[in-house]
């Protein structure tokens, strides 16, 4: 927030917030806050998304909001100008899952309230196409190449419906690793 | 586009192609209705334009867990979420 972005596959420069919207609290531990009846726990995450990821608990409530770290019924979006990373936002996900239930609400950045199915179905099938894209990077794959392997297909009629198709996911994946190409 | 270079939006704070996936995003997310959950006693979660706010009432405080930008939040979610404030509280 402090300083200027250039996201190079959207083409996207984001100016840096005045200085009034800066934090005035950061942590890079788990902090809890007391609202009385209620208690939240902020777990800082290692980079994901972006490199300012956090979850939210709230255990009285057996709520879990797991911000942009989850899109429900939509790829996500990974912001490699701030260290994002598919593998990032795998473990980002596989890190609450031993202290949630079944009955847990999980809150998603994008679309409607999930479950903890819904995140370890979000999980596997950001797994699998993790999987997949290192198998063609490890053979030398090219980027076109990649990309024209599709290896989210049999998912993008799920998750890619939206403005992240499964082209563009894989990108980001892509560019998330080094390997850097135009979103259009 | 001309001469291989991209049109450009532009605002107070942003630069995007026009055309591309930010601008894509953008019409997307105006498009998407305002839906308010009470997910638990004392818990809204504001599910729109944007992404997801979720505001907690507490016996002493509230908190409000936003996914981006707070002027994004007061500029949509704050005028919802007044509605609530009495629930919230207390």
């Amino acid at each position: 927030m402090s300083q200027d972005q250039f996201v190079p596959s959207l083409e996207w420069r984001v100016q840096s917030s005045p200085r009034s919207a800066w934090p005035v609290l950061t942590f890079n531990a788990a902090v809890g806050i007391d609202l009385g009846s209620q208690t939240l726990e902020l777990i800082p995450q290692e980079p994901a998304h972006t490199d300012g990821d956090v979850v939210v608990w709230l255990p009285s409530a057996n709520v879990l909001a797991m911000g942009d770290l989850m899109t429900n019924g939509s790829y996500p979006v990974i912001d490699e100008s701030s260290c994002g990373s598919l593998h990032g936002m795998i473990q980002a996900i596989e890190r609450p899952l031993p202290f949630i239930n079944a009955e847990t609400a999980v809150v998603p950045g994008h679309g409607p309230i999930a479950n903890r199915d819904d995140l370890v179905n979000f999980h596997d099938t950001l797994r699998t196409i993790e999987g997949r894209v290192q198998r063609l990077v490890a053979a030398g794959s090219s980027v076109a190449e990649i990309l024209a392997a599709a290896p989210s297909a049999e998912f993008d009629p799920v998750w890619g419906r939206g403005y992240v198709t499964g082209t563009v996911f894989v990108r980001m994946i892509l560019a998330g690793l080094g390997l850097t190409e135009k979103l259009r | 586009m001309t001469g291989g270079q991209s049109a450009v939006h532009m605002n107070d704070r942003h630069s995007f192609p026009v055309g591309g996936l930010v601008e894509l995003s953008q019409a997307t997310y105006q498009g998407t209705p305002l839906a308010v959950v009470e997910i638990r006693p004392k818990v809204f979660s504001f599910i729109g334009a944007g992404g997801t706010v979720t505001a907690v009432g507490g016996s002493q405080e509230c908190a409000v867990i936003d996914t981006a930008m707070a002027r994004a939040f007061l500029k949509y979610a704050a005028p919802s979420l007044g509605r609530f404030t009495n629930r919230l509280a207390g």
